[in-house]
């Protein structure tokens, strides 16, 4: 590839090796072409992806295991090994009607594995006014959380 | 921010670049395209096994063989450990970064929380350099971040213990200060001979040529495995960010290779050397129209038979054309 070709201007930053003028191929820093051109597309996929999956999951359609799994895009199985459970397990707890019986220290390690506070098994922070922010902050006991709601006071208002 | 000696870098490739800079700070004067060549890491492998969500493509050799061929093929040591106790990770971690030794770690992609949020995922396979630590965070070297990151200690520890495939177990990897020279030939013809085993003469018909036919072939199957349209626009746009975007330094790693080879020519007198990179420098522009291509169906949504057909004979050309490739390199260097 030309380094002309190779332009592309965004804030995350790439190395790509290219063929300088002097027909040296080098490595050149420069800007991501997915982002440039398609990443508005990709996050009204994860937008639309995220709300239908909420909507399953508020409706009983689904488990929160299944939720986070699916947004996270992870397997069954990597799941279960993450977890330390066997696949048949693991499947059995995506099914909502057999959340209910996961053991809480079971719980804790499958939101270790998403990496969401272990209170969000059972809520959804809904964050679509950009002028609330949520912040949610580890206690010294690892199944409580302190959320806070913090509104970002715009200027012109 | 803390401030550190170490020379901080971006690079095409995390594993390669965490080896060469590990190496430059060891005073190896070496390039990234270089480790990833003496390595004899490029690859090809279609992957679908349950532990991924999607079928994918692998376009360098699994996590860990950089470090491991090059040390191997260039007989340059590393001091390598790896633990079944996160607390002596931790310590043994903690002592080298007192000693002022910049180490490798390898560590789950996910928890990198400097990374913007919708590139993390969870691989096992992310390589970084801890360069410092002041209080209770480490100061990161990732060939992904324009400058030094900051990682909750605690965050590094888990990210450095999680499960899965390519579990990590605590692995460190650096360098004792020893000087060695390099047997330049030795190191680079080795290389070259991996990476032609591993493209032309494993017997599996998912690794490398036979790879790229089977990925052209399996494509038709792909709107079958996924949830909807949407899931499928996104796997077909992984192509394009499997190729480019994932630490390949362009065209699924074939320029950073076109680089080496072009290096190699140079430094081993072997001008036979430059063809193949002039070559395979035409090939990763090839792979780049691929990856464009599958960009662009995949956002329009034209994902029908005829597109995918269309995606499959492109691939498949490029079997054909790393065939070529690969048995010319292979008759230079024996």
């Amino acid at each position: 590839m030309k380094e002309k070709d190779a332009q592309f201007k965004t804030d995350r930053k790439l190395v790509i090796y290219v063929e300088k003028n002097d027909g040296v191929y080098r490595p050149i820093e420069t800007g991501s072409y997915m982002i440039e051109t398609h990443f508005d597309d990709f996050l009204e996929k994860r937008h639309k992806l995220k709300n239908s999956y909420s909507d399953k999951l508020k409706k009983g359609e689904i488990s929160p295991i299944e939720y986070y799994r699916v947004l996270i895009n992870i397997s069954i199985s990597d799941l279960a090994s993450r977890i330390g459970l066997s696949s048949r397990k693991v499947k059995k707890h995506l099914q909502p009607e057999n959340f209910k019986s996961i053991k809480l220290n079971i719980l804790k390690r499958y939101a270790e594995v998403f990496r969401v506070p272990v209170a969000n098994m059972f809520q959804i922070l809904d964050q679509d006014d950009s002028n609330q922010k949520f912040e949610q902050i580890k206690s010294e006991n690892p199944y409580i959380i302190t959320t806070t709601i913090r509104e970002e006071i715009n200027a012109d208002n | 921010m803390q401030t550190t000696n170490f020379n901080h870098k971006l690079a095409a490739h995390c594993e390669s670049g965490m080896v060469t800079s590990l190496l430059n700070h060891s005073g190896i004067e070496i390039s990234e395209a270089m480790v990833f060549g003496i390595s004899g890491s490029i690859f090809f492998a279609y992957i679908n096994n349950p532990m991924l969500p999607f079928p994918t493509i692998a376009l360098r050799n699994q996590p860990g063989k950089i470090y491991k061929n090059f040390s191997k093929h260039s007989n340059l040591p590393f001091i390598k450990k790896q633990y079944r106790k996160p607390v002596l990770a931790k310590d043994d971690l903690d002592r080298l970064l007192k000693e002022n030794i910049p180490v490798g770690v390898q560590v789950d992609f996910f928890y990198m929380d400097y990374i913007p949020e919708y590139i993390r995922a969870h691989f096992n396979g992310h390589f970084v350099i801890v360069v410092g630590k002041y209080e209770n965070k480490y100061l990161i070297s990732d060939a992904y971040t324009p400058i030094i990151a900051e990682l909750n200690q605690d965050t590094l520890l888990a990210a450095r213990f999680t499960k899965g495939s390519f579990k990590p177990k605590g692995l460190m990897i650096y360098r004792n200060g020893s000087t060695v020279t390099i047997d330049w030939e030795t190191a680079i013809v080795k290389g070259i001979k991996n990476a032609t085993f591993n493209m032309l003469q494993i017997p599996l018909p998912f690794i490398g040529v036979k790879g790229i036919r089977y990925f052209a072939k399996k494509l038709p199957d792909w709107p079958k495995l996924a949830r909807d349209e949407d899931h499928f626009s996104d796997e077909i746009m992984m192509i394009n960010i499997l190729l480019e975007e994932r630490g390949t330094g362009g065209g699924g790693f074939r320029f950073m290779y076109a680089a080496f080879l072009q290096e190699a020519a140079k430094l081993i007198n072997k001008p036979a050397l430059n063809e193949i990179a002039e070559q395979m420098m035409n090939n990763g522009d090839e792979w780049r129209l691929i990856s464009i291509f599958a960009g662009k169906i995949g956002r329009n949504r034209d994902l029908g038979q005829d597109k995918l057909r269309e995606l499959g004979s492109m691939i498949e050309k490029r079997a054909e054309a790393e065939k070529n490739l690969f048995t010319d390199l292979k008759k230079i260097i024996s």
